[in-house]
């Protein structure tokens, strides 16, 4: 029996297993489709600017990149024709090259200018997109295994496999992934020290507790906005405990830890020009608010890279994360999505000068992981279904619209009528009546077909994102 | 854990970190100061890179858009390979680090990649339009046929436009210029 027993468990985590590595495979495989193209290169200059900064600290141990930096005393203009950009992307402009450059830390271009450098990249002319995004997809794709891991070790398996088939698949969070951007890289490390940080909270073992404000720290490293990712720490630290002197305690030495590491930069900045470090720095946090009043609205409402793209899980993500909000009295462990999400949304508003798609990457993880607590609670208790099945309609419905024009829709209209009218009566039905075990166990299936029809529509929309597509978006 | 265990856990820490942040410090100054030089930093920033393909049509690509950001200081040079084949170029003057015509042309080669060989007074070839008899460059500035350029190592001036033709006599010279 008890042989039995281990055999199933062994198999069961065998199946697991292949689970996972064929959600990593298909990550791969979306990421590395047209990464080269989409976005078009030159579309945001820091990709290449993160790449400078990072082989010329190789080459000559001294950052030059480009910068729109006001405050910087050197400004030298030059034509930099990587990938052919001024045939097609960078309007005639000659790059602003500023030295030393202290736009952001310089971990990132260590990165990417560290990987072309390996693969022979000498001079900036170089640096062509291939070579500097060829590491996002695999910092990509720890992202959506490092999510799995979180999720699975807060929740469960079910809540990781279906947070992580997401993040695999949304195409905005596929294509915005493989950008050179800063935001690309404090994902893991925000994943990171979370999950180093339920374990603490879980084991109350320190060193957890210092390796997790270690990655948080090393995280200033890539952007200053990791601060979110310290802010989220000490509120989880705070929530975790009801002892209040341990939790200050814990608190203290988690931002002890993780601020230290500012001084890094600090000195980085002392080597070239302390003055001209903190001009820049000051200079970073009085940027043009181009986002506007309206920066919330248009964080919630509107998807997009460098241009606009579609995306219905990001909505259904943050309608879950706001469900979620209400289920923290009675379930602490969402805390683990909504304060990420609120540590990162102060930042996004404080820091978010520009309404740029890339400063929403770091809520991309979380918001999936909303849905997939909503449709895991839904799957459990079937008087959950109704809220489950509108946060996977909205999915469904976008990418349809994005693959068929309404003229065509017309075909279908019927079965989309009749369809999700009964599904929506049977599902307002389920929240007040109590049905049999047998009807309970088929309800779930229905659920998943609608979740794998929404995966299914990400993909073919993913697929249909070709270069004359995204040429073809505002 | 005791209040006091963790505060001397957490001063060996800034000790140790301290330390690391001082050796760190000094290795990247030292790294700098054997590394950079102007000379080195000038070939990352203007060298071409090895994997660039040199086509030998001067005429193959031009730089789309114009230079917004440079406001007034800009050049055009636009490049006449034959009589249909033509391409326009606007520069930003600062991006422009020799600013001679010679200078301005060669910086063009390095953009559009076409190989480029001018000596003081003429162009030797453009890509694979070479000097050759009864076959030369020639160039004007400012839209004149009478102002034709002789030396290249002039300087340019902001908004200037420099014209080049490939195998054009006075007659198409000045037929082009009396349609533009």
């Amino acid at each position: 029996m008890i042989l039995l027993l281990i055999n199933i468990m062994t198999i069961t985590n065998a199946i697991r297993i292949w689970i996972l590595i064929i959600i990593l495979v298909g990550a791969y495989i979306l990421r590395q489709h047209n990464y080269a193209q989409i976005p078009f290169p030159g579309e945001s200059m820091d990709e290449y600017s993160f790449g400078w900064a990072g082989l010329s600290l190789i080459r000559l141990g001294y950052p030059i990149a480009s910068s729109g930096i006001a405050g910087y005393k050197t400004y030298d203009y030059r034509y930099i024709n990587v990938d052919q950009i001024y045939r097609t992307t960078a309007k005639g402009n000659a790059f602003s090259i500023n030295y030393p450059w202290f736009d952001h830390p310089p971990l990132l271009g260590l990165v990417t200018g560290g990987y072309a450098y390996l693969k022979g990249a000498q001079v900036f002319e170089d640096t062509q997109i291939s070579l500097i995004r060829k590491p996002m997809i695999f910092i990509g794709i720890l992202s959506v295994s490092l999510l799995f891991l979180y999720l699975k070790s807060i929740f469960g398996y079910l809540e990781a496999f279906i947070g992580s088939i997401i993040y695999a698949a949304s195409p905005l969070a596929v294509i915005g992934s493989r950008m050179v951007q800063a935001e690309n890289l404090l994902i893991p490390l925000f994943l990171g020290s979370l999950i180093l940080l339920h374990q603490y909270i879980q084991r109350k073992n320190q060193l957890l507790l210092w390796l997790a404000a270690g990655v948080a720290g090393f995280a200033l490293l890539v952007k200053f906005s990791a601060i979110s990712i310290i802010l989220s720490g000490i509120l989880l630290l705070m929530f975790s405990s009801k002892d209040r002197k341990t939790a200050l305690v814990d608190c203290l030495t988690f931002a002890l830890i993780s601020l230290s590491f500012i001084l890094i930069f600090l000195s980085y900045g002392a080597v070239y020009d302390i003055q001209q470090f903190i001009t820049i720095f000051v200079s970073n946090g009085s940027r043009f608010y181009g986002a506007g009043a309206n920066a919330l609205a248009d964080l919630i409402t509107t998807t997009k890279i460098t241009r606009f793209l579609t995306d219905g899980w990001f909505l259904s993500g943050w309608i879950a994360v706001f469900m979620l909000l209400f289920k923290s009295a009675s379930d602490r462990s969402v805390n683990f999505i909504t304060i990420p999400v609120f540590s990162y949304l102060v930042v996004f508003l404080l820091f978010g000068s520009e309404s740029y798609g890339w400063y929403r990457f770091p809520f991309q993880p979380f918001l999936f992981a909303a849905i997939a607590y909503v449709v895991a609670s839904a799957v459990r208790n079937y008087q959950n279904y109704l809220p489950a099945f509108l946060l996977l309609l909205l999915p469904v419905g976008v990418t349809i619209s994005r693959l068929i024009t309404i003229n065509e829709f017309q075909d279908y209209a019927s079965i989309w009528r009749w369809v999700i009218g009964v599904l929506l009566v049977v599902y307002i039905s389920l929240t007040f009546v109590k049905i049999n075990s047998k009807i309970k166990r088929l309800l779930p299936v229905l659920l998943f077909g609608l979740f794998a029809a929404g995966l299914v529509l990400s993909i073919e929309y993913f697929y249909k994102i070709t270069v004359d597509y995204w040429r073809g978006t505002a | 854990m005791m209040i006091s265990q963790l505060a001397r856990r957490l001063s060996i820490y800034l000790a140790i970190f301290l330390v690391f942040l001082v050796i760190s410090h000094l290795l990247l100054k030292l790294y700098y100061i054997r590394n950079y030089s102007a000379e080195n930093a000038e070939k990352l920033l203007s060298s071409v890179s090895s994997y660039k393909f040199f086509s030998d049509d001067p005429c193959a690509t031009s730089i789309v858009g114009d230079p917004i950001d440079a406001g007034l200081q800009y050049v055009k040079i636009n490049l006449h390979c034959d009589r249909s084949s033509t391409i326009t170029n606007t520069l930003d003057l600062r991006a422009v680090k020799q600013p001679t015509y010679r200078g301005l042309i060669q910086l063009l080669g390095n953009i559009n990649g076409f190989r480029v060989q001018i000596s003081d007074s003429e162009i030797d070839s453009l890509g694979g339009l070479k000097k050759s008899e009864g076959m030369r460059w020639r160039c004007f500035t400012d839209h004149q046929h009478e102002v034709e350029i002789t030396n290249f190592n002039l300087a340019l001036k902001e908004q200037q436009t420099v014209d080049c033709f490939y195998n054009f006599d006075d007659s198409a010279v000045n037929q082009y210029y009396d349609n533009h």
